[in-house]
């Protein structure tokens, strides 16, 4: 073993002294252009997908397939799909690994909301898109995006929500506030953005900080309230490195309050945990979260409500390991899934509480042998699903009974 | 002998390959650590779990470069937790931030759950993430970059 190091070392010096066009160029090829560029490997499969259902009950789903997203519908709670619709008429990269995802939510008039994030050459770098549709996604808008901001930096982890109102709050992890040269180092993380709509998708305004020193790899959670505000909860990078949660409002206007930190597990890290988490808010306001922490004696997943700034009922979900939880709440009911994994097949496995999380039952809904997503918990009047894309299960859909 | 005949057979395929640095990166799947911890047996070793797309994790590789030079009696097992189509993009990452000579290993495939199972199931996915395995295999475990205090204070433990 110990004699073929030296030989690495220099098969690596040589290669790269080399004048191979390719090796040179890697280092900066897009995160989502895998693929492309003389890559001997099949494109990798990005599973991320999103789904939401209408006022009249048909699903609607959004995945990428190659350079597209492409919208599904389907009006039996995913039995079957309707042929593929594409978003993106022009192919070009899409962001769909990790908490990095296209999104989809309605408009209160059958508008088709669609946004996703578009790496670009440099790495982590990219920009946030939008495309609707008005004709109940028969054809999409060109895509727009949303900030107005257009260095090539980090705009990514797209999350997207509609108001009470019908606005589009569209908010994203941000990296322009970033000093150049060695000050870069010793800044924390990276800064959450949004942008709103108030004339169904048209066009948007913003580029407003809601933070800085957010986590830079971890998605965001939106929940809309009834004044209008939108409140997002997100990763952020507290003094001492700490990443636990953070949430604030975000007002149409531009204006964010009540920034108040969320959860308080002291989860010391100087890295990257790619696991954002999930919020929602029930019919009395209060709201309900799934996150993950590494916080030595408290590893896992959790739930818990956000209440004035402390956490009540927090408790771990699942076992050992659970990870990427999301969770749905309608009325007083909340559904929580996330996703195990024993050795062998992953496991789809949910929890749910008809009494605002006071008490619970767990329920296990399936299972895969195959790659597959992170699970989204689907809410339509008082009924969960959950979709769960799988290279076995395309799109599957899981009722949480 | 048999170390001989794997040299040979890699200076092989370098020529069938024009010599890209494909050759030094292994494969790692689930049961890839067991033969590295037999490659080790009864000795102290790291096993450095990184990504190209995690920005601590490239600001580490300086950390590990220092100390294979100081204690290079302490290996140092690099594993890419990066997909099958990045390798090139991982090997010239390598080849520019040069850590030394090290084991370097990239995910054998896009089933990560698979694989991280296999080194440890209750790691979630967090970059950095290292495995410090004393002389018995037991390992102390961090996510995120360790402090450099304590590195020195393990490094020279496991070099003695």
């Amino acid at each position: 073993m110990v004699t073929i190091r030296p030989l690495f070392t220099a098969t690596l010096a040589l290669a790269f002294a080399l004048p191979f066009a390719a090796q040179a160029n890697h280092d900066t090829a897009a995160p989502g252009s895998s693929g492309h560029g003389g890559h001997v490997h099949a494109p990798r499969p990005e599973l991320g997908a999103s789904a939401a259902y209408d006022a009249k009950g048909t699903l609607w789903a959004v995945y990428k397939d190659g350079e597209h997203v492409r919208l599904r519908s389907s009006k039996d709670d995913g039995a079957t799909w309707s042929q593929p619709v594409t978003v993106n008429a022009v192919p070009e990269a899409v962001g769909a690994e990790g908490d990095a995802r296209p999104r989809v939510a309605l408009g209160g008039e059958g508008e088709i909301y669609v946004t996703w994030t578009r790496p670009m050459t440099k790495p982590y770098t990219g920009e946030i898109r939008f495309a609707r549709s008005l004709d109940g996604g028969r054809t999409f808008s060109q895509p727009i995006v949303v900030h107005s901001d257009r260095q090539e930096i980090t705009h990514r982890f797209d999350s997207l929500a509609v108001n009470t109102t019908g606005e589009v709050f569209v908010a994203w992890v941000d990296k322009r506030d970033i000093p150049q040269g060695e000050a870069a180092k010793s800044y924390r993380g990276a800064a959450v953005y949004y942008a709103v709509s108030s004339d169904h998708g048209a066009s948007f305004r913003g580029d407003w900080r809601v933070a800085e020193h957010s986590c830079e790899c971890c998605r965001v959670a939106l929940t809309a309230q009834p004044d209008g505000t939108v409140t997002a909860l997100w990763r952020h990078v507290f003094e001492g490195g700490v990443r636990d949660h953070a949430m604030a409002r975000l007002g149409d206007d531009g204006k964010v309050s009540a920034f108040t930190r969320a959860t308080h597990d002291d989860w010391q890290i100087d890295g990257c945990p790619h696991h954002g988490p999930s919020i929602a808010r029930d019919d009395s306001g209060t709201l309900h979260a799934v996150w993950f922490t590494g916080a030595p004696g408290n590893e896992g997943v959790q739930y818990g409500r956000l209440v004035d700034g402390r956490v009540e009922g927090q408790r771990r979900i699942g076992g050992d390991t659970a990870e990427h939880a999301d969770l749905a709440v309608s009325g007083k009911r909340v559904a929580i899934a996330w996703k195990e994994f024993d050795g062998t097949e992953s496991h789809l496995r949910a929890m749910r509480s008809d009494d605002a999380g006071r008490t619970w039952r767990e329920i296990d809904l399936a299972e895969t042998a195959g790659m597959n997503d992170q699970p989204r918990v689907l809410v339509h009047g008082d009924t969960f699903r959950v979709l769960w894309n799988s290279r076995e299960q395309p799109l599957r859909v899981v009722a949480l009974p | 002998m048999k170390a001989a005949l794997r040299i040979a057979a890699m200076l092989v395929a370098c020529a069938a390959t024009l010599c890209t640095a494909a050759s030094g990166l292994r494969p790692f799947g689930p049961t890839t650590l067991a033969q590295v911890k037999r490659e080790h047996a009864g000795k102290p070793f790291v096993l450095a779990l990184w990504s190209l797309h995690c920005a601590p994790c490239r600001e580490e590789m300086a950390a590990w470069r220092e100390l294979h030079a100081r204690y290079p009696s302490v290996p140092i097992v690099l594993v890419a937790a990066d997909q099958p189509d990045e390798r090139d993009r991982v090997e010239g990452f390598l080849a520019k931030n040069d850590p030394g000579t090290v084991d370097a290993y990239v995910f054998e495939d896009e089933f990560e759950e698979r694989i991280r199972f296999g080194i440890d199931p209750r790691w979630r996915g967090e970059l950095p993430r290292a495995y410090f395995f004393g002389a018995d295999h037991k390992p102390e475990v961090k996510s995120g970059l360790p402090e450099r205090a304590w590195l020195d204070r393990w490094f020279s433990a496991a070099a003695k």
